[in-house]
């Protein structure tokens, strides 16, 4: 290599040394404080690496907090979201792809024009309504919302993919006699497993890192989801006084698979996200 | 015979779309239309289940500066997604290009750790920062104590938090634009610079003439996108600053702190102003894309 390469590659790798400190700063400040036995907020210089190390924080949330509570009803509201979501979105974006029929078209341009409502909009119906249903406070309300909110996202972009497997396969297996439902289910869905990893991914996701809805509809610790419990704990407005290295220990428990759930699919979310951006 | 099948045909299409569809009307349709009829009338927590209809009055009321401040919020939102994608893409721009150079040692390893920010949670990010711009204990203003700059009230000041935010959206939101970006600079056929070059072009030149107009049909879509989920940004506001009484807040946290005051017909007036504006810019979206070809 030339001299003046060496040199420049220097500079750049210094440089992206930094941006990566940067990056990576706040996941360095809440592992050390997740393993930091005082409250480290409290010490007033920066050290990275806490003086006295302890496992107790991550001890601690599930005895003295209803962590495991928490990671539960995450758990029950996230798999039956992405169950549902997946189940109604399917066979729905199956009809709009493959049969023609009266109202097609004006639906697919209303759900272009429904993906753009925020559904942090709808709160004071989803009130009225879960209201008089008697599902505040309650899982069952939090998963048909969460499920109502992903399907226009997954029925278009289920929609879009099987747009593109030949209609070919089908009238082929029509021939030799099966049955529509048999044909969506032993021929469509199994070529489609990259569209329903995204689908999956991005329902699971939507359930699992849902803040705002479930903060607003439930009201007992024991009905809280991860991220209101995680958010409780820091703030110091209510009965939890603000705790942040069991707030650290808590994150990293339910941040880091989803992390790697995240960088091990990236090229499924880029695609998913893209698919959905442009075509609607 | 002929339209026999055909009517089965119609058929079968409702079967398969219909439990969908009643998901669908329950919340996704139904709130819009609830929230439509509740913005005309005088639903509060004084008019609970007496609520009676009052017209226009709601939406009087949010374009009149003096009785609300929607259309303050309404110029902050605006100025913060222009700040913010202005920002956001230039400095992807700038990174993703210097991740891209040829024989640069390392890169997959930059590359996964650039990208971080963008794989964890965002509730999760926007609690941790709002740890970190802690006055007394948070590790930014202990940094800028170390760099011999006094104390920054982040979170008390309003333009400070404003900062912050915008701060925290930049860290949350580059990743996802380098990483479109860098696909696209990576896809561009090296034959076009090489051919550049024979003709004199310089650095400058490069850029200007290849690689944007390459990359556009690329990043284009990611911009879109990223406006989008910038204007209606909620997580980092609300979970930060909580909205600072009116000071930082944006579109939806004021929406939602409305609600939560018990204002439930003027919330709801303002999610119809704040859905027509996002109608519009998806409908213009899809005049330049040519996108919702069905």
């Amino acid at each position: 290599m030339r001299r003046s390469t060496i040199a420049k590659h220097g500079i750049i790798h210094i440089f992206l040394i930094m941006c990566c400190l940067i990056a990576i700063f706040p996941i360095i400040w809440i592992i050390s404080c997740s393993f930091n036995a005082s409250n480290s907020l409290v010490t007033t210089d920066l050290s990275i690496i806490p003086k006295h190390i302890t496992l107790a924080n991550y001890k601690t949330i599930f005895i003295n907090q209803p962590f495991g509570k928490w990671l539960f009803n995450s758990a029950i509201i996230t798999l039956s979201t992405t169950a549902l979501s997946l189940i109604l979105s399917a066979t729905s974006a199956y009809a709009y792809s493959r049969m023609r029929f009266i109202g097609r078209k004006s639906m697919l341009y209303v759900f272009l024009l429904l993906n753009a409502f925020p559904n942090i909009l709808s709160i004071v119906a989803y009130f009225r309504i879960l209201n008089s249903l008697n599902l505040l406070n309650n899982k069952i309300g939090l998963i048909i919302i969460y499920t109502g909110s992903q399907l226009v996202f997954t029925i278009w972009n289920l929609k879009a993919f099987f747009d593109t497997i030949p209609v070919e396969i089908e009238e082929a297996a029509i021939i030799d006699g099966v049955s529509k439902f048999e044909l969506f289910h032993k021929i469509i869905l199994p070529l489609s497993k990259p569209a329903i990893a995204v689908a999956v991914l991005f329902a699971f996701m939507g359930g699992w890192n849902e803040y705002v809805i479930s903060m607003t509809f439930t009201f007992s610790p024991d009905k809280f989801t991860v991220p209101v419990g995680l958010a409780a704990l820091t703030n110091n407005t209510n009965q939890y006084a603000t705790n942040w290295p069991l707030f650290s220990a808590g994150a990293l428990i339910v941040a880091l698979p989803v992390a790697a759930l995240f960088l091990v699919l990236q090229r499924y979310l880029i695609s998913g996200l893209t698919l959905g951006g442009v075509k609607g | 015979m002929a339209r026999f099948d055909k009517l089965k045909k119609q058929k079968e299409a409702y079967l398969f779309t219909t439990p969908g569809n009643i998901v669908l009307a329950l919340v996704v349709v139904f709130p819009i239309l609830y929230s439509l009829y509740l913005s005309f009338c005088n639903m509060n927590i004084g008019h609970y289940a007496n609520y009676s209809f009052v017209g226009l009055k709601n939406y009087a009321r949010i374009f009149s500066t003096t009785d609300s401040d929607f259309v303050y919020v309404l110029i902050r939102t605006v100025i913060w997604t222009v700040v913010n994608i202005v920002l956001i893409v230039v400095i992807a721009f700038f990174l993703a290009m210097i991740l891209n150079t040829k024989n640069l040692a390392f890169k997959g390893i930059y590359r996964t750790i650039m990208i971080l920010p963008w794989a964890v949670p965002s509730y999760i990010s926007a609690l941790v920062w709002k740890g970190m711009f802690n006055y007394d204990f948070g590790a930014i203003n202990k940094l800028l104590g170390m760099l011999g700059i006094g104390k920054i009230n982040w979170l008390t000041d309003g333009t400070n938090a404003f900062i912050a935010c915008v701060i925290v959206n930049l860290w949350m939101s580059i990743p996802f634009m380098m990483i479109i970006i860098l696909g696209g600079l990576q896809s561009i056929d090296q034959n076009l610079y090489e051919a550049a070059e024979i003709d004199g072009a310089n650095w400058i030149n490069k850029v200007r003439n290849v690689t944007l107009p390459m990359l556009w049909p690329v990043v284009f879509p990611a911009i879109v996108l990223t406006t989008f989920v910038t204007f209606k940004q909620f997580d980092i506001i609300y979970l930060i600053t909580q909205g600072l009484g009116g000071r930082t807040e944006l579109i939806l946290t004021y929406a939602y702190n409305t609600y939560k005051g018990f204002n439930y017909s003027l919330s709801a007036a303002y999610s119809m102003v704040i859905f027509l504006i996002l109608i519009i810019f998806t409908l213009i979206n899809m005049k330049l894309t040519k996108g919702g070809d069905v």
